[in-house]
């Protein structure tokens, strides 16, 4: 009894124990939160990590190191900080060339070409509008009574009688007469033009008066013809000087042998035979006594003659290769002959072997106590007149021989050949515009240019000188960068050489040249001109045999591999001599990056692993760093290293 | 180890029977009576008191930062002056965080300490109690990722500085921190951080109790007793274990007052001192600044005297009920130990003094009375107590339920 009572107590005593397990819960750990890091990777960074298809061949040239036993994290930092200096300057350096000067210098290129391509547009709009009807009413009427309003003005300002007027403009008239006779011997007149040519602008009203140019050998030719029947036709033979020869019966007679020969000689040239032939003027003139059958054989008589005749050259003087030049004595009717030939001297056209009672005469009638402002006067239409008129040597280049032509300011505005320039002497037609009125013909060109290309050309001059101003203040700027590049070079670190640092420090460059999947890669150590080279296939990362074997002295690099992911070139390159490899002993210099400390010993027969990361900075700044490891057989590693190269 | 060490002390001292409790009493057993005392003490364990006595988790020496000099501990001499002039050049410095380690570890406990004892004379009772540990705690360790660290590795791989190959090396290692904590600690012999289970024998205690002086009312008695090291001691090789003994003989003393009050209450007052005997064992050498990697080192050591003492308001009713509410004070001075570098003494000393302020409530039933008068057929006690800190310094913060069921034959 007395056990069982104890029985029950103790299962009671149990179970009541137990409840403690019950009363307090039982407590679990919570579960923690394991956080994680944000891992970058070569996209993040914009690295040209992954080089497949980048089609790149790019040079980097640095330095590579291995590191002393006891380097410390002070010379690492600073090396490493000196390292990262100078790339952070080339960047900035390169940045500011391709940011600011580069830009500068395309953008004053493209103003300039800018303004070029608007002055031509200025230039082929006057040049259509020259040649265009418009632009010849505007110049003739500019020149056609020029004369006319000069002898007008000098009436006014009485500077001169009207008997003088009179005489002054009959004196003209053979002016203009002698002009057409110089253009109709000279070389303009086998030239083509789209318009009938003019001797001299300021004549058309006298030519007109004459009959001349009436024919439809003297039309309008858009596509350009030559004026020679013209000329001759109607011209040449409507001058009073040939009108004078038929009314005087010209007889051969008065004709002398060696100006017959001379015309002769116009002949032979075929300047005459094409309108003498021509059956028009034949019908006009194959009878008169001037150009009958006796000039077509050789026999007529001429028009020109020479007072010595023995130093007249020939015409055309194709020996010197100049237009003729018309002579005293051309025109053989008393009444024009002196006048004729005064106002060709009067515009310096005449023959320097003349004496002084050939001297020039001028147009205007000298009159007794006129006023010297009066002579002045006169004279000054006078120089304006022969500046204008004048024909002096230019340039044609004539089936790619260039040959002298006299041409004239009146020639360049009126008198313009199809299909060839002439170069002018721009400032004596200039100076011709010094007379008030022929300055306007002057600024023919000028009213024809287009205004709003000419406000054009204004602004993108303005805009120009703005942009040179700001490359001499982008110039003026890169100039601290300039020096701050001179400080950053390796050299500059003293913890390079500074004690128990780096055992060896020496050049390095390497060149990855990428084409579509594939790579080439050559390596240089030292400054020994050495190079290995390997190629890597992109896609799997294995090295394969170039296709271009090696130049001679170059090697084979032992292992080349490629990790796509982490962008990782490693390259292995055996050490067997080290002298060929650049990695022989070089003493360490005071100041100098470049020593080799350890023995040859110490590197025959190890590995030198490179791996390398490339990346860039600006778009046109790239770099590369890596590892440097030395590993003895079996791959224990003996010493590390680092290296940092650019394409800067 | 470490994060655990004040845990046997606390389960230790409630699992005795003559050990101090706020409910003491001069009581003796008739000569010739036995009892059996069935104790059951649970509790749980997830935080302790700093010396201020705030209260701080159990895990806090787990969740510490991993700064850039502890992750550079395992590599290469070069590596970590490589990685330390990085650090320089990119305005880090050694002991910047990477990371943290975060950390939850919780304890259970339980104790069941059958307390047998025998009225050796009218006067005087003997008592062995041999308590019986079941033990286990969880851990959870995580990682928190910090600024500087993601930093560290950005910079890394800046296309200037072009290391994104080592930015991915060290992120992926410290993305792997727990791992490599783990692997870190079975690489120096510690145990992972993980579950962990045990059950066992804890230190036995001997004791002798007299009752020396009664008058009227009043009655004095005396206890005294050792404890055994039988139960087992921290493994230094595991960092969230329970040691069920602390690994010395103990040798207590205890004086105790009743005051029988009117109406069935009755007043108890007691005070105990506990020497604790030097002996020595095998310890980590931990240091402030490193827990892990360190080796095993041998050492002398002389945990602190322990001094507690209580009061408490009893009742007791004629037909069994009883109950009571009272208050104790526990006091240990700070332990010592000799023969290791002064680093590791330091460490092993730090926070070993401790102290606390608990109150204690009981109700139960006995059919002491009941018997005594032949009114009930089985002499027995069944009470519940509940213990609550109400302060403490480097003590576990911990509420205790105690269960006891008295048995007299």
């Amino acid at each position: 009894m007395q056990n069982k009572k104890l029985f029950i107590a103790l299962v009671l005593g149990l179970g009541a124990a137990g409840c403690g397990g019950r009363i307090i819960k039982k407590l679990e750990a919570k579960e923690q939160e394991k956080g994680q890091f944000n891992l970058p990777s070569s996209g993040d960074t914009g690295a040209p990590l992954d080089l497949v298809g980048t089609n790149e061949s790019v040079t980097y040239g640095g330095k590579f190191l291995l590191w002393a036993d006891g380097v410390t994290p002070e010379q690492i930092a600073a090396i490493a900080e000196g390292s990262l200096n100078a790339r952070r300057v080339k960047d900035e350096y390169t940045r500011y060339i391709k940011d600011q000067l580069e830009p500068a210098e395309v953008a004053i290129l493209a103003k300039k070409s800018d303004i070029e391509s608007n002055d031509a547009a200025i230039v082929a709009s006057v040049n259509a509008k020259q040649d265009t009807p418009e632009a010849y009413a505007l110049k003739e009427e500019l020149t056609s009574k020029w004369f006319e309003g000069s002898l007008q003005r000098l009436r006014e300002a009485e500077y001169l009688s009207e008997a003088g007027a009179a005489e002054a403009s009959e004196r003209f008239k053979g002016f203009c007469e002698a002009k057409l006779y110089q253009f109709a011997v000279s070389r303009l007149v086998r030239f083509s033009y789209t318009q009938r040519p003019r001797p001299l602008q300021m004549c058309e009203a006298y030519y007109a008066e004459r009959g001349m140019f009436t024919g439809s050998s003297c039309a309008p030719n858009a596509y350009g013809a030559n004026y020679f029947k013209c000329v001759w036709g109607e011209g040449v033979f409507k001058t009073q000087t040939f009108a004078a020869l038929e009314a005087d019966g010209g007889t051969p007679a008065n004709i002398g042998k060696k100006r017959a020969a001379l015309y002769r000689n116009w002949l032979e040239n075929g300047l005459l035979e094409t309108v003498l032939k021509d059956d028009e003027i034949k019908g006009q003139f194959s009878y008169s006594k001037l150009f009958g059958d006796a000039v077509l054989s050789g026999k007529a008589t001429g028009l020109i003659g020479f007072t010595t005749p023995q130093n007249a050259p020939k015409y055309p003087d194709i020996k010197n290769n100049r237009d003729v030049v018309i002579r005293k004595d051309v025109v053989a009717t008393p009444a024009w002959k002196a006048m004729a030939i005064d106002q060709l001297r009067l515009i310096g056209e005449w023959d320097s072997t003349l004496g002084a009672g050939d001297a020039p005469f001028p147009l205007f009638v000298k009159e007794n106590g006129e006023a010297s402002e009066a002579v002045s006067a006169r004279e000054g239409i006078v120089s304006a007149l022969r500046l204008y008129a004048e024909r002096r040597d230019a340039k044609v280049a004539i089936n790619g021989q260039e040959v002298v032509v006299g041409y004239s300011y009146n020639d360049d505005l009126f008198n313009k050949p199809v299909g060839l320039s002439i170069s002018v002497d721009a400032k004596n037609l200039e100076a011709a515009g010094k007379d008030p009125e022929l300055k306007k013909l002057a600024d023919v060109r000028k009213l024809l240019e287009p205004a709003d290309l000419v406000d054009l050309r204004a602004v993108l001059a303005a805009e120009l000188s703005g942009l040179e101003t700001a490359l001499e203040t982008v110039k003026r700027d890169s100039v601290p960068l300039d020096k701050k590049l001179e400080t950053v070079n390796l050299s500059s670190i003293a913890s390079v050489t500074s004690p128990g640092a780096v055992v060896l420090s020496r050049g390095l460059s390497l060149k990855i040249a990428t084409s579509g999947e594939t790579a080439a890669v050559t390596l240089g150590l030292g400054s020994s001109g050495h190079k290995s080279r390997g190629c890597v296939d992109l896609g799997d990362g294995g090295a394969f045999a170039c296709a271009e074997p090696n130049v001679e002295g170059e090697r084979s690099l032992s292992l080349l591999s490629y990790e796509r992911a982490a962008g990782k070139l490693l390259l292995h390159l055996a050490i067997d001599d080290v002298d060929a490899l650049g990695l022989g002993s070089v003493p360490r210099i005071s100041g100098s990056p470049d020593f080799n400390d350890l023995q040859p010993d110490q590197l025959v027969g190890r590995t030198l692993e490179i791996e390398v990361y490339a990346n860039r900075l600006s778009p046109s700044y790239q770099f590369i760093t890596g590892n440097v490891r030395l590993k003895a057989p079996g791959g224990v590693l003996e010493r590390e290293g680092s290296f940092s190269a650019d394409n800067f | 180890m470490a994060i655990m060490k004040y845990i046997a002390t606390i389960g230790l001292g409630l699992a005795l029977a003559p050990a101090a409790s706020a409910f003491e009493s001069t009581k003796v057993l008739p000569e010739g009576v036995r009892n059996v005392d069935l104790r059951s003490v649970n509790t749980n364990l997830d935080s302790k008191t700093d010396g201020s006595g705030k209260p701080q988790p159990l895990a806090q020496p787990l969740m510490k930062d991993l700064t850039f000099e502890k992750m550079l501990s395992s590599e290469t001499e070069l590596k970590q002056n490589l990685v330390r002039a990085f650090l320089h050049n990119n305005d880090f410095t050694g002991d910047m965080a990477v990371g943290s380690f975060t950390a939850d570890l919780k304890g259970n406990l339980a104790v069941v300490a059958p307390v047998i004892g025998y009225g050796l004379t009218p006067d005087v009772t003997i008592a062995v109690a041999v308590p019986y540990y079941r033990a286990n705690t969880s851990v959870k360790v995580g990682f928190k990722a910090s600024a500087t660290g993601q930093a560290f590795l950005d910079a890394l791989a800046r296309p200037e500085n072009n290391n994104t190959a080592g930015a991915r090396e060290a992120g992926l290692k410290l993305n792997d921190a727990v791992g490599r904590l783990n692997a870190k600690l079975r690489d120096h012999g510690f145990h992972e951080l993980n579950e962990w289970e045990a059950t066992g024998l804890g230190d036995i205690t001997i004791a002798a109790k007299a009752r020396v002086f009664e008058a009227g009312p009043v009655a004095l008695a005396t206890t005294g007793g050792v404890v055994a090291p039988t139960g087992r001691t921290d493994d230094p090789d595991i960092l969230t274990d329970i040691a069920f003994g602390d690994g010395q003989w103990d040798i207590f003393g205890q004086l105790a007052a009743d005051q029988e009050l009117p109406f069935g209450f009755g007043l108890n007052q007691y005070a105990k001192y506990t020497a604790q005997l030097p002996s020595d064992k095998t310890v980590r050498a931990a240091t402030k600044d490193e827990s892990i990697e360190v080796g095993k080192t041998r050492t002398r050591f002389k945990l602190g005297d322990k001094v507690d003492g209580g009061a408490s308001l009893q009742y007791a009713a004629l037909l069994g009920p009883v109950a009571g509410v009272g208050a104790t004070y526990f006091r240990k001075v700070g332990d010592v130990y000799r023969g290791v570098d002064p680093d590791v003494k330091a460490k092993l000393e730090d926070e070993t003094d401790q102290e606390a302020v608990n109150t204690e409530f009981k109700v139960g039933y006995s059919t002491l009375a009941l018997y005594q008068a032949k009114r009930f057929a089985i002499p027995f006690e069944i009470s519940a107590t509940y213990l609550k800190q109400v302060a403490s310094r480097h003590m576990p913060v911990t509420d205790i339920a105690q269960f006891d069921l008295n048995l007299f034959f």
